[in-house]
């Protein structure tokens, strides 16, 4: 059975019917959407945790610690970027739509693409 | 626990009394380098926890340097001189996960400073290890 968590950056109280947080390391909570073969088996929240200028590998760690697969971002900063990478959890690119439940539903169906390096937010890739 | 820092500026003169300052931490464990070469090299070998730049390397600019390490090896924290205004400084340096910007020759309690945030990462992280998750 393929078990996938993925993680949605959110305002608010977040949920699947919920809206999305334009940047990760600044959300409110992580939206989790647990697939099981493909399909929604369940969806929970988890707050973000506070952290400084330059502790983006706190979010990244947190992520981590519950077993995210998958993250969808509208931006992020290649620092964490590459965090993610380095703890195996694949990071896609969607920033155009504030909703989550069709962005989950688009990245189960393959249509969100993996974020490029040239579309981090500074660094030169504004 | 030893904390590994790269002191990478080819003005060694201006960063010295931030270093004292780092020194009077028994448990800091110091080396000094002038160019972006040098410090991927030494962050290439391993078990380096910190970088500090000065304003200026050898062979590249240090925000040039920072883009290459963090493809390296994130974890690594990094903190850089620089007189730019804040708001500049973090147009300049966003996403890459700066630490904490020094102000030009750097004194002994900025090095304090950079310690106690340094720990205060770690307490954020050390705190996200009893986390749960899905298994």
């Amino acid at each position: 059975m393929a078990r996938v968590r993925i993680a949605i950056p959110s305002e608010g109280e977040g949920g699947l019917d919920g809206v999305r947080s334009g940047h990760f390391g600044h959300c409110d909570v992580f939206t989790f959407v647990d697939l099981e073969d493909g399909e929604i088996k369940e969806v929970s929240t988890i707050p973000n945790v506070e952290h400084s200028q330059g502790g983006c590998m706190v979010p990244v760690s947190l992520l981590a610690q519950h077993k995210v697969n998958a993250l969808v971002v509208g931006g992020i900063g290649m620092r964490p970027l590459m965090g993610f990478r380095q703890v195996g959890i694949m990071v896609y690119h969607e920033d155009q739509r504030a909703e989550i439940r069709p962005v989950v539903m688009d990245l189960i169906a393959g249509r969100i693409p993996v974020i490029e390096d040239n579309q981090v937010c500074g660094g030169g890739n504004r | 626990m030893m904390l590994r820092v790269i002191l990478a500026s080819r003005d060694m003169e201006s960063l010295a009394r931030f270093a004292a300052g780092l020194q009077q931490d028994p448990q800091t464990e110091m080396t000094w380098v002038d160019s972006a070469a040098a410090a991927l090299d030494a962050v290439g070998r391993g078990n380096i926890d910190l970088v500090v730049f000065g304003l200026e390397l050898v062979d590249a600019s240090p925000v040039e340097c920072v883009n290459q390490l963090i493809r390296r090896n994130p974890m690594i924290n990094c903190s850089m001189v620089s007189g730019m205004e804040h708001d500049a400084f973090h147009e300049a340096t966003e996403g890459l996960g700066i630490l904490m910007q020094l102000p030009p020759s750097p004194s002994a309690e900025d090095a304090r400073a950079l310690l106690a945030k340094i720990d205060s990462i770690a307490v954020q992280l050390g705190g996200l290890a009893g986390a749960g998750g899905v298994e």
